[in-house]
């Protein structure tokens, strides 16, 4: 039986990612500030979430990494004002949306800004803020 | 996609239901509770428990989530059967084990299949830290701190953006719920009466563009739902059977983050990408075609709103208002208590509230006592004899319909 307070340690630090090895490089780079994306070379489909085959056609052909400009725009955005866990509260209010690179894939990540400037449609670029959990978030151009 | 046999929707029938509920005053935890209901269905199938061939559950509840839960649950109850399973596709599971004892039935590997699924998430665990840890990807999502809302408002606000819907809109959903929910006597949001747009307005964001009233709630304390299924043979000596007519089940993905980045899919949702269109379009289809039945044959539906926008999602998926429309249907006051269309009449998730994932038992019971007309809270006026219920999970990831009816055809 799960008892309360079992789940205490997303609350004491601010959760790790649960890297995949399909991800490694994503994140070796992230610790370099840059963002990557995988593209398949049959297809010619921008790929995210990371995979070893691409998922967007029948070709069965493993994907190559480029790097991303980090450009794009506000697909969707919710601005959280009851955060999940403990460690959240002195961060909120602060907003997650989905951005839509230009290279057209999205990722789910925090946009830094007011809350009230947020929209959708606005143009995000992407930064990478000096915090304990290295994580590419975005920010209003 | 290979069509299921429409004879499927003519051959099984729940013969007996059992419910079961839980608060603070009067704690019972999911094996209490699942047991509690299972003997409830057995006595109302007025079969003996050892007739149970088969035994289906849901996901593992929250409040007890030891994997091979339901295999747990029939050593519980001293229960040799030839097979349990787990249905994990999220609120979903709990819906299509009912199709999946129809399977079983026309396959002939059974005479009875128990399904069966409690929880009580309230009374044992701390549902939001949870709840985002569970829904979130945990590699791109779940470090950002979303909630549950959090993610689910990403449709909100598309919803909005592409239709032209306003929080006043998700105000009135809310007010609607409410006012079935205020009948019932185990529903977690009877206590604050009925409420106004204003009401609704005035309550804080929890991940705009939603605020606390758009959202479900975590309660009541505890719940479960259990149904014995069986042939439709067997059902014609039984006292109450409920026909299962139809069934359809589709799941298009796990976490949002590769929902967005789906650019094609054998099952229909619009034109990709897009998020504002849902798997449920598809297993209602399903369903309706077994059942050779339309939409607007449905008498009475029971839903998986979590928030207001799922709501109008939903009812636009399951054929009941064309894309973006749902809020005519919602202002036309025919899903209201009186109306000629019930809908969520125990209030709903948002009303009901989320004892967790047995919430999605909770509207199959709803559905099965209102064709029996025995409801615990407001009857429905028009006496409904055909009836959708349909459950979701994930980030409207999974979907589940069954069509039930008190006539065999
Ligand atoms: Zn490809």
């Amino acid at each position: 039986m799960l008892e309360q307070g079992e789940f205490a340690d997303f609350k004491e630090s601010y959760p790790q990612p649960r890297v995949t090895q399909d991800a490694l490089p994503y994140w070796e780079a992230v610790r370099n500030k840059k963002l990557l994306f995988q593209r398949c070379p049959a297809c010619s489909g921008a790929i995210f979430p990371p995979r070893s085959v691409c998922p967007m056609c029948d070709a069965g052909a493993k994907p190559g990494w480029e790097e991303s400009k980090g450009a794009g725009s506000i697909y969707s955005f919710s601005v959280v004002h009851r955060p999940p866990s403990a460690i959240w509260k002195s961060h909120a209010p602060y907003t997650i949306g989905l951005v839509r690179l230009d290279e057209d894939y999205f990722l789910f990540a925090e946009i830094e800004g007011k809350p009230e400037d947020m929209a959708v449609g606005k143009r995000v670029e992407v930064n990478f803020p000096d915090r304990e959990v290295p994580l590419p978030t975005f920010r209003l151009v | 996609m290979k069509k299921p046999d429409r004879s499927l929707g003519r051959v099984a029938a729940i013969v007996g239901m059992g419910d079961a509920y839980a608060d603070h005053e009067n704690v019972k935890d999911p094996l209490q509770l699942a047991t509690e209901a299972t003997w409830g269905a057995i006595r109302d199938a007025g079969i003996k428990k050892d007739d149970i061939d088969i035994l289906l559950t849901g996901r593992a509840p929250w409040a007890d989530r030891r994997p091979q839960w339901s295999n747990i649950f029939a050593s519980h109850l001293q229960l040799p059967v030839r097979m349990t399973t787990e249905l994990t596709f999220h609120g979903a599971g709990v819906n299509a084990i009912i199709g999946q004892a129809a399977l079983a039935i026309a396959a002939g590997v059974a005479d009875y299949v128990l399904c069966v699924q409690a929880d009580a998430v309230q009374l044992f665990i701390d549902a939001t830290a949870v709840g985002a840890a569970t829904d979130a990807c945990p590699q791109f999502e779940f470090p950002y701190g979303p909630t549950i809302p959090t993610i689910y408002a990403q449709l909100a606000c598309r919803y909005m953006h592409e239709f032209g819907v306003t929080e006043e809109d998700f105000a009135e959903v809310a007010v609607q719920r409410q006012e079935w929910a205020v009948h019932h006597p185990k529903a977690a949001k009877r206590k604050h009466g009925l409420i106004t747009v204003e009401d609704v307005m005035k309550s804080p964001y929890i991940s705009s563009p939603l605020r606390r009233w758009m959202c479900a709630t975590w309660g009541p304390g505890g719940t479960a739902g259990a149904f014995i299924v069986t042939s439709v043979e067997r059902a014609a000596k039984a006292k109450n059977p409920i026909y299962i007519r139809g069934f359809g089940t589709c799941t298009t993905h796990e976490y949002l983050c590769e929902r967005i980045n789906l650019r094609k899919s054998r099952i229909p949702l619009g034109p990709l990408p897009a998020i504002t269109t849902t798997g449920a379009a598809y297993a209602a289809k399903e369903a309706y075609e077994m059942a050779d039945l339309q939409p607007q044959d449905m008498q009475i539906a029971a839903l998986a709103g979590n928030f207001s926008h799922t709501v109008l999602v939903q009812l636009e998926d399951l054929g009941f208002a064309p894309k973006g429309k749902a809020m005519d249907l919602v202002r036309s006051g025919r899903m209201r208590p009186g109306g000629d269309f019930p809908v969520d009449t125990n209030g709903g998730w948002m009303g009901f509230g989320q004892p967790g994932i047995s919430v999605a038992a909770d509207s199959l019971v709803e559905t099965v006592r209102q064709l029996r007309g025995n409801p615990l809270g407001l009857k429905a006026g028009n006496n409904p004899k055909l009836a959708m219920a349909y459950s979701a999970g994930g980030m409207l990831a999974c979907h589940s319909a069954v069509i039930l009816g008190t006539e065999k055809s």
